[in-house]
């Protein structure tokens, strides 16, 4: 394994931005699987190319540009699949958007975490355990003993309730 | 020092409807093109939207790498008070990323081009069977199927010279021939023996199986016979276990009213008055077609998969990961042919594609009816606690003790089912190929015996 100093600086930027290059590419393919699968080919590409990566340029944007062309790539080979997607244009339009909004979107990841502690334990395990992604919404709505689609209302009430207490949040400090 | 952020403006409830149905996956044409306007036209529209979907990618960000059971048994017994809290999720994450980094560059450094779900073959169009075992053969020049070990079968004929060959039809019947031998593949469930003799066999919950012989066909449901047709055209079945249908035919081919033949029955053909007269049973015309020990095996795979079955496939695949990459694998060994006392016995599984190094275990299934061709992970029967345990690694074949297991079955039904599976969740390229039984002849399960007479 390469230990130049380079190199240490990609690993470390790669460590510390995983999460956001995810949310990149959830913003472009919402389903779990599309993006867990194209994020593990940006993944790859990306060590594969570190020796590309400019320590002055902002890193979260280096790797975003190549996850963007990984999303084409994907959709490319996709395209026969049922599930709809966004045009081309607005992958392009909500790429660039996400990458404009960038210290919105810190500032609201701060107040989730604060919005998650606030939440019922019941409503934050049916949270987890949908977003988890190993079971299936009747397999939660069986176990839970309630019909698919109370969980599926459950679900959205709880994500606005999440949504509306980080704008909240932001409000009362005035990043809003 | 950053901008200060524009406001976020409130969204009205045909956006909430509309970004949310996209999230869920639920979105069909028609409201994805009135998103698009909507985001084309309203710059608030789009800052909802990115906002919105962070807080999905959040979410899920934060369920990465969650190390829960995924088996819905186990679910079910899940003590609540054990459910990771959502501050320690910041730590899963970050250990997931850390593992996932690691998995990213091993398998770039090993050049791989997997993927994150282990890819596998189709089934070949057109195929019927599978030729599972060529070891040993010669075959005749004008034989017009392919004969390699693991070829896939299209309807054609089987020209044996000598030797013994196994063969898998799609619905479940299992063919031992035995050469000299003049074999025509029909069907997934059909054949007919032209000249030589065979072993078939239909495994239980499998559809019935039927091979035609000059002046006869035989069904078997469920059961194991022999048939013979010899040079002078002697035709004859014998039935081992359970009870095959045997019916004459007629000048055309087409069955005349059958019968039935119990168990340890025999009965020969005569094709000119389309007749069926009792013989003895002959088991040791057979001998070399009734293995001591048989093996089945299937994978199964979650999520939209569920109601699939793999069961066809040249390997055996496991993997722990979010639904829809999700494999268990499931062995069942016959012991009908087992003699003598069993010492010990083990069995070797050899992996012939592995991703990162992972956990695999081993559990028995008390149930042995699930069908090679029918399992799916909706109908997978359910297993005990793990009895063993391993780190799946490239090359290095695995070996588990069951002695106790199989002293158990040779004393019950005689067979002995289990599962084999990831107890730990790993995404990322944490899976295992295993060589299934319609693979290669040296990758396959076995169950290795050590007999006292």
């Amino acid at each position: 394994m390469d230990s130049s100093p380079k190199h240490d600086e990609f690993v470390e930027r790669f460590l510390r931005s995983q999460d956001r290059i995810y949310a990149y590419l959830v913003t472009l393919l919402p389903n779990r699987a599309d993006a867990e699968d194209v994020f593990q080919q940006t993944s790859l590409v990306l060590w594969k190319k570190w020796q590309q990566f400019d320590p002055d340029r902002d890193f979260v944007t280096w790797a975003c540009g190549i996850a963007h062309y990984e999303v084409r790539n994907f959709l490319r080979k996709h395209k026969d699949r049922p599930r709809v997607y966004l045009s081309d244009d607005l992958l392009d339009e909500m790429g660039r958007a996400r990458l404009e909004l960038h210290d919105v979107l810190e500032a609201r990841r701060r107040a989730l975490r604060r919005c998650l502690d606030r939440l019922k334990e019941a409503n934050r395990e049916l949270l987890e355990r949908c977003y988890a992604g190993k079971d299936t919404i009747k397999a939660i709505a069986e176990h839970l003993g309630q019909s698919p689609n109370v969980v599926y209302m459950t679900l959205k009430r709880v994500r606005r309730a999440l949504f509306d207490c980080i704008n909240r949040t932001l409000a009362a400090e005035g990043t809003l | 020092m950053s901008e200060q952020p524009p406001p976020l403006p409130p969204a009205d409830e045909e956006l909430w409807s509309l970004v949310e149905a996209f999230v869920e996956g639920s979105a069909t044409a028609a409201q994805r093109d009135r998103l698009e306007t909507r985001l084309r036209a309203e710059p608030p529209a789009r800052l909802f939207y990115v906002a919105f979907l962070d807080l999905h990618a959040q979410l899920q960000w934060r369920t990465r790498g969650e190390a829960t059971p995924t088996r819905s048994a186990e679910r079910r017994t899940r003590n609540p008070a054990r459910t990771p809290r959502w501050r320690w999720a910041a730590l899963v994450a970050s250990v997931a990323a850390a593992v996932g980094l690691l998995g990213a560059y091993l398998f770039w450094r090993h050049g791989g081009d997997e993927g994150e779900p282990p890819y596998l073959p189709d089934v070949p169009a057109g195929s019927v069977a599978v030729l599972i075992d060529n070891s040993n053969t010669v075959w005749e020049k004008d034989t017009t199927l392919p004969t390699g070990t693991g070829s896939a079968l299209p309807p054609g004929r089987l020209k044996l010279r000598a030797g013994v060959v196994e063969i898998a039809f799609h619905d479940g019947g299992e063919v031992l021939l035995e050469g000299p031998a003049d074999f025509e593949v029909s069907a997934a469930d059909g054949a007919f023996l032209h000249r030589g003799k065979l072993t078939a066999r239909v495994p239980e919950g499998a559809p019935a199986f039927r091979v035609g012989m000059p002046g006869v066909v035989v069904t078997d449901s469920g059961g194991e016979c022999g048939l013979l047709r010899d040079e002078t055209g002697r035709t004859e079945v014998h039935v081992f276990a359970g009870e095959v249908g045997a019916s004459a035919t007629d000048g055309a081919g087409e069955p005349l009213p059958g019968t039935r033949l119990a168990e340890k029955a025999g009965a020969r053909v005569d094709a000119t008055r389309g007749t069926l007269t009792p013989v003895p049973l002959n088991e040791q015309v057979f001998a070399n077609l009734r293995p001591e020990v048989r093996v089945v095996d299937a994978s199964v795979r979650g999520g939209q998969f569920a109601g699939r079955n793999f069961g066809t496939l040249p390997q055996l695949t496991v993997k722990n990961s979010i639904a829809d990459y999700c494999w268990d694998t499931y062995l069942r060994f016959d012991l009908s042919g087992v003699k003598g006392t069993v010492r010990a016995a083990s069995v070797r599984l050899v992996p012939v594609k592995v991703g990162q190094p992972f956990d695999n275990a081993a559990a028995l299934v008390p149930d042995n009816r699930w069908s090679e061709t029918s399992v799916t992970w909706d109908n997978k029967p359910p297993s005990e606690p793990a009895l063993a345990r391993w780190t799946v690694r490239e090359g290095e074949p695995v070996e588990f003790d069951v002695t106790p297991l199989v002293r158990a079955a040779l004393a019950g039904d005689r067979r002995l089912s289990l599962r084999i599976f990831a107890p730990e969740y790993r995404r990322g390229s944490a899976f295992v190929q295993y060589g299934s039984r319609r693979g290669d002849a040296e990758a396959r399960p076995q169950l290795l015996l050590t007999i006292e007479p």
